[in-house]
């Protein structure tokens, strides 16, 4: 139904966009878009530690060491299928380079610092893998070439099965290079949903005929929140969008009608996050209400250097709304397969800030690629899986320098994560999860250092290096992988649900076509689409898919790739 | 031996090539065209055709 206003459930990359899309194709006025929000960054978050101690998730979680930099997570980019996400940052101005636009800015960043990561898996006693040797028998090949064949039509097969599940006649695909650089990559789980696999095969296929050297994967300039969320605020402030922050909306109220599967909402029930105040919203007939209903950040928790990330048990702020909602009709989804099973999607990451560029030098020297956006997982070199094969222990990110605007230029930042953070440190003999910030960085060097071909072992410099750190902030996620969890199509609601005359879905944990999540490009389309829904523009004027899963030429690259 | 007994071998080897050409040519033809349509087979079970000019039809307003 078209609307005249929206009011936006969340200040995230998906609603940011669809504010994009009402303003500039919808031609709709920027005051007649308000947002209530707890943050405005959602997931694409990176900022001085010191300003993030008071945002709603670290509220009751203060830090004793708030220097250096955090981001919680990074996004790696592809440009050839990211199409909608360039398409956004096409229409709006940099935050941090003058006349380019937001999209001119990563290409050009991009163009001068492509990714060909040389050290993509190493491991204890070998140093470097040859990553590219992707270790599939014909068994797991026969199982991935049946994913990959699968058309969007049969999807609903693979309806709860996880990845697990799927693979049950062939666990030596665990033990392969090829799952090794996927789980890592993509931050899929073994208890992950084989249906979002198989999207992934789907949109993705063109990468996976190099997925070794990640040569596909773009960048930005800097974290996600400069180079990505910034420009967005910007733009939308100058076009007098109303941007209400501190707010969380914990209810919708609905209209009553005879059947109950209208969907239209009357009200949203909200508190001030710094005042505890309750406030009513009134929703008018010509106001849309666009939501974003899960994230994959809520009640994430920060530690520091010598704290670990304190455990938050909380449901998930977005999540619990859209439980509220849920429950009132038949076809909204099913909040609780993504958010009531944190084992599926628990991990925790850490950012590491240093006041010189020791340890920056060293993974250079040890990966033999210069710092710039490679992707480095250390295999163990021990059974450590309960299926008893070896896996992952860790997985670093070393940033082009710098990665914040306002990092000075002895100072470096790298991001690193734990996929399972239960699982037992090799030189930290205690659980990821129950690290600090110091225990992690030792960690790291310890996995350095099996690895590391010498002659002189990083471990002798362990000191000066652990000294040189400024900050190492470790974060809980508990969902960070939530909206992998083992699916049916029916558990995400659609972007517009059917029945739905002023309510659209948004993000991550929507059901649209085709598309795979946990990248900048499924949130931006979502937006995308809820925008045009309620402007009244065609479906068919959304920016075009590329379909490279229907392309002979990448299919028989990659057939080829399976066999290498 | 006689330049016509030679030029009957001659003619007979022809025949004889120019018989296995054929044989090759048919079994080729037929074995390419299994493989045509066993791809165009495949590749219609894959949905390679099928574009996504309707999938977003359940979002118009």
């Amino acid at each position: 139904m078209i609307k005249q206003k929206a009011v936006m459930i969340g200040a995230g990359l998906a609603n940011m966009a669809a504010a994009v899309y009402l303003i500039q194709e919808g031609h709709w006025d920027g005051s007649a878009i308000t947002f209530y929000s707890i943050d405005n960054h959602g997931s694409n978050d990176g900022a001085v530690t010191a300003e993030t101690t008071d945002e709603y998730w670290n509220q009751n979680h203060p830090m004793e060491n708030s220097l250096g930099y955090v981001a919680r997570g990074g996004r790696m980019l592809n440009y050839r299928t990211y199409v909608d996400l360039m398409d956004l940052l096409s229409r709006i101005p940099s935050a941090t380079e003058p006349n380019m636009t937001a999209a001119e800015d990563t290409y050009d960043f991009d163009a001068k610092h492509r990714t060909f990561d040389k050290a993509r898996l190493l491991q204890g006693g070998k140093g470097i893998l040859e990553a590219g040797k992707l270790g599939l028998d014909n068994k797991d090949r026969m199982l991935l070439t049946k994913l990959v064949m699968m058309p969007d039509s049969q999807e609903e097969t693979l309806d709860n099965v996880s990845i697990a599940d799927y693979f049950k006649e062939s666990p030596h695909m665990f033990q392969t290079n090829f799952w090794y650089m996927w789980e890592t990559t993509f931050a899929f789980r073994t208890q992950s949903s084989a249906q979002e696999l198989r999207r992934y095969m789907h949109m993705m296929i063109y990468e996976f005929t190099q997925i070794e050297h990640l040569v596909g994967v773009n960048r930005t300039r800097y974290n996600q929140f400069e180079s990505i969320m910034l420009p967005l605020i910007n733009y939308l402030k100058e076009q007098h969008v109303n941007i209400i922050l501190n707010k969380r909306v914990t209810g919708m109220t609905f209209k009553d009608t005879t059947m109950g599967d209208e969907i239209t909402v009357t009200g949203l029930t909200m508190v001030d996050t710094q005042t505890d105040e309750e406030e009513h919203v009134e929703i008018p007939e010509d106001t849309a209400v666009i939501f974003t209903n899960g994230s994959i950040t809520d009640s994430a928790t920060q530690g520091d250097m010598d704290h670990a990330a304190p455990e938050n048990t909380d449901y998930g702020a977005a999540a619990g709304l859209w439980k509220q909602v849920a429950g009132q009709f038949y076809n909204l989804g099913n909040p609780d397969k993504f958010f009531a099973d944190r084992d599926a999607s628990e991990w925790v990451s850490f950012t590491l800030t240093s006041k010189d560029h020791l340890l920056l030098n060293e993974i250079a020297r040890i990966t033999t690629q210069v710092p710039g956006n490679a992707l480095n997982s250390f295999l163990s070199t021990q059974a450590i899986t309960p299926l008893g094969q070896q896996d992952i222990n860790m997985s670093i990110v070393v940033h082009h320098q710098p990665h914040f605007t306002t990092q000075k230029p002895n100072e470096t930042v790298l991001w690193g994560y734990f996929l399972y953070p239960r699982r037992r440190g090799e030189f930290v003999d205690k659980p990821y999860i129950k690290m600090t910030g110091r225990e992690m960085a030792e960690e790291l060097i310890g996995q350095l250092s099996k690895v590391d071909p010498g002659p002189v072992n990083i471990m002798t410099k362990k000191d000066a290096i652990m000294a040189a750190i400024i900050n190492n902030v470790p974060v809980y996620m508990p969902y960070a992988s939530a909206l992998f969890n083992n699916r049916a199509k029916a558990d995400r609601p659609k972007v517009i649900p059917a029945h739905a005359t002023n309510l659209a879905f948004t993000g991550e944990f929507v059901e649209q076509p085709f598309q795979m999540i946990f990248t900048e490009q499924s949130a931006v389309r979502s937006g995308e689409i809820a925008a045009y829904h309620f402007a009244g523009i065609p479906m068919s004027k959304l920016v075009k898919t590329p379909r490279y899963d229907k392309d002979l030429k990448t299919l028989a690259k990659a057939t080829k790739k399976m066999f290498s | 031996m006689s330049s016509s007994a030679d030029s009957g071998t001659m003619k007979m080897n022809l025949m004889k090539g120019m018989m296995i050409m054929k044989k090759f040519l048919a079994f080729t033809t037929v074995a390419i065209g299994i493989a045509a349509v066993a791809g165009y087979y495949t590749a219609k079970k894959m949905e390679l055709f099928v574009t996504d000019e309707h999938d977003y039809d359940d979002f118009e307003a």
